[in-house]
């Protein structure tokens, strides 16, 4: 995998992953990596500004976790007040290469809302603080020239 | 100079009715907690005409000495002041969801005299300000100086920095099929849901909801949009 300049290993898992927009329409793209949380697989984007796992509510719904056992939080997303519950859960970075990782991380769980138009929000978001923070990681923006839009993030804990 | 206003109905922009109030108090409210002034008395000369809604709002400046703070409400056109205490300050960040108010209230006061309970507030009003990382700082510190507090250990459990718990997990197979099918198929599926499991498409739909209706057993299956 990647290591330092005296031999000492920086990052043991890499895993490719797609760049494109969240949304169709969209003109930022994004960089999206695999994650299982619980046992549900998921494509998640990374937000090195951001702060925590903000979870889709398709993950929430799945990891059935008791809204009083939380912390009420709330987020505003594109526009959109989102009311939910802070939680502590286990996040599994998987390797496609090498070794995964997995961390007890802050996840923001929104409440269910059949009101809330879920398709502006269709992805997991990983924050920096809160969850990314004590991860390695290291990009590599273009592997193959026939496919400019794929990459590979290297990914290992800290000591 | 210590700004005094007495009970006043307002009935024009406050800068004509006070203008040296204004310029006092603008000065004031801006190097003492980064509110400016433009804020302030727009945001009062915007409700004017409307005394018919119910409207309140609070107002925290500063004298000169900047340690005793003066809370200016403001109910439909009537204003009056009165002592605020640091924990005002607090649930004024926390309602107008400002970080920079919150640090600034938060470093007046004593924590290592704080109860329990104000520990918990702090962390919430923190959160409800968007100072997160301050509410973890503050669970964190109470669940230490409080070890037999529940809801402080409650607080430090879930926002506590990320912690490792497993490594060396061996490499997963379905995470590359899943990738290598998303890029072969991007251009065909291009905004439909997809459901996956190793590489192998089991449903197909507009909607997330209608992709998961079709699956009796969600594990090993990545759900995913496709764009």
């Amino acid at each position: 995998m990647l290591l330092y300049q005296n031999g000492e290993t920086f990052a043991l898992g890499s895993s490719r992953y797609p760049l494109h927009p969240t949304i169709n329409g969209e003109q930022i793209n994004r960089i999206f990596i695999p994650i299982i949380v619980g046992n549900l697989e998921a494509r998640a984007y990374l937000d090195t500004g951001g702060i925590f796992l903000i979870c889709h509510p398709t993950i929430s719904t799945e990891l059935k976790l008791n809204p009083r056992e939380g912390i009420p939080y709330t987020i505003n997303f594109r526009g959109n007040k989102i009311d939910g519950n802070l939680h502590s859960i286990d996040l599994e970075i998987p390797a496609e290469d090498g070794e995964g990782i997995k961390f007890k991380v802050t996840a923001f769980i929104p409440d269910e809302n059949p009101n809330m138009d879920w398709s502006k929000f269709p992805f997991p978001i990983l924050g920096y603080h809160g969850c990314l923070e004590f991860i390695r990681f290291a990009i590599d923006p273009r592997i193959q020239e026939e496919q400019p839009s794929v990459g590979r993030i290297y990914f290992g804990c800290t000591t | 100079m210590t700004v005094e206003i007495k009970k006043q109905r307002i009935d024009h922009r406050l800068g004509k009715k006070f203008p040296n109030l204004r310029n006092v108090t603008s000065i004031k409210v801006e190097e003492a907690i980064g509110l400016s002034s433009t804020d302030v008395f727009e945001g009062i000369t915007a409700n004017a005409g409307k005394d018919d809604l119910p409207y309140r709002w609070y107002v925290p400046l500063f004298n000169n000495t900047g340690k005793q703070l003066i809370q200016w409400e403001i109910v439909g056109f009537q204003t009056e002041h009165h002592q605020l205490d640091e924990w005002d300050l607090l649930a004024y960040a926390a309602l107008e969801r400002d970080q920079k108010v919150f640090v600034e209230g938060k470093r007046l006061i004593n924590w290592e005299r704080q109860p329990a309970r104000n520990y918990i507030k702090g962390v919430r009003l923190a959160l409800d300000s968007g100072a997160d990382l301050i509410a973890r700082e503050l669970a964190m510190d109470g669940a230490s100086r409080y070890p037999d507090n529940e809801d402080l250990q409650k607080l430090a459990h879930i926002l506590a920095p990320p912690r490792l718990v497993e490594s060396n997990i061996p490499a997963k197979p379905s995470v590359k099929s899943n990738n290598d099918w998303l890029f072969a198929n991007t251009q065909n599926y291009r905004g439909k849901w997809v459901a996956l499991r190793s590489g192998e498409l089991l449903h197909i739909g507009d909607t997330v909801e209608e992709v998961r209706a079709q699956i009796k057993n969600i594990e090993g299956v990545l759900i995913t949009l496709v764009v």
